[in-house]
């Protein structure tokens, strides 16, 4: 019970210090942040899936 | 060894907890940061503008009213005491030689055989003059002026016209004990 009540006041506190220091609105935030999770995971997918398509490419040629 | 892994593990949840609410407020906050700082400070700033505001007219509502007020009540204080020293006049007079004291006479009056002094006939007219001492025929101060008669008590109408007096709340029948006493300005008004 004690860790709880500890852990509620600091979810407290980290949520009023978030609230005062934002950088930016909550929609802006979920969008940036959903835009560069897209473009890490493509980018990721891709750098994975055109290592494999270049090296069928390099294959098929030879 | 128990208390070490107590203390890690507060430190631990406090840390989780303080990043999860600033990553729920991050999340779902409706403006920036710098706004809601501004907005804060802008409540504060106006609130203690109001404030000084509403203290400043209440200051100067009291201060008229307190000046209106104070104008007024002298005012009326001295109209009420002219009137109240009239009627008690009457009074006076009226009671005078009924209670059986002389007017005009004080106990420190010397005289033979009487506390009051040298006692005067009551249909006796008394002038302006001073009241003399029966020993010595000197004048003798009364203080307050002089002996009123008994037709100056009971009669006040009947004193002559021209010692009513026309002032700022009415007609004025001056008794002739404090005459002196009373202060008139150049209109004819009674001075408080």
């Amino acid at each position: 019970m004690g860790k709880l009540a500890a852990k509620t006041k600091f979810f407290v506190y980290g949520l009023l210090i978030g609230l005062l220091f934002a950088p930016r609105k909550g929609d802006e935030t979920r969008k940036e942040l959903l835009s560069w999770i897209s473009g890490t995971v493509q980018e990721t997918v891709h750098n994975v899936t055109g290592g494999a398509q270049g090296s069928a490419d390099n294959a098929s040629r030879s | 060894m128990a208390k070490q892994r107590h203390n890690v593990a507060f430190v631990v949840g406090s840390v989780l907890g303080g990043a999860i609410g600033a990553a729920v407020a991050l999340w779902k906050t409706p403006i920036t940061g710098q706004d809601l700082r501004g907005k804060i400070s802008g409540l504060g700033g106006s609130a203690q503008t109001s404030v000084s505001q509403v203290a400043a007219s209440a200051a100067a509502s009291v201060k008229s009213t307190s000046s209106s007020v104070g104008g007024g009540s002298r005012d009326a204080s001295c109209k009420i005491t002219h009137k109240t020293n009239v009627v008690l006049g009457y009074v006076e007079r009226a009671m005078a030689p009924i209670v059986g004291v002389k007017l005009g006479h004080t106990a420190n009056h010397g005289g033979s055989g009487t506390a009051g002094g040298t006692t005067t006939p009551a249909d006796s007219t008394v002038t302006g003059s001073a009241p003399m001492n029966s020993t010595s025929g000197e004048p003798r101060s009364s203080g307050l002026g002089h002996a009123a008669s008994t037709s100056e008590l009971l009669t006040p109408a009947q004193i002559a016209e021209t010692e009513v007096e026309t002032t700022a709340v009415g007609n004025y029948t001056p008794f002739p004990a404090y005459r002196n006493q009373v202060t008139r300005s150049t209109s004819g008004s009674i001075d408080c």
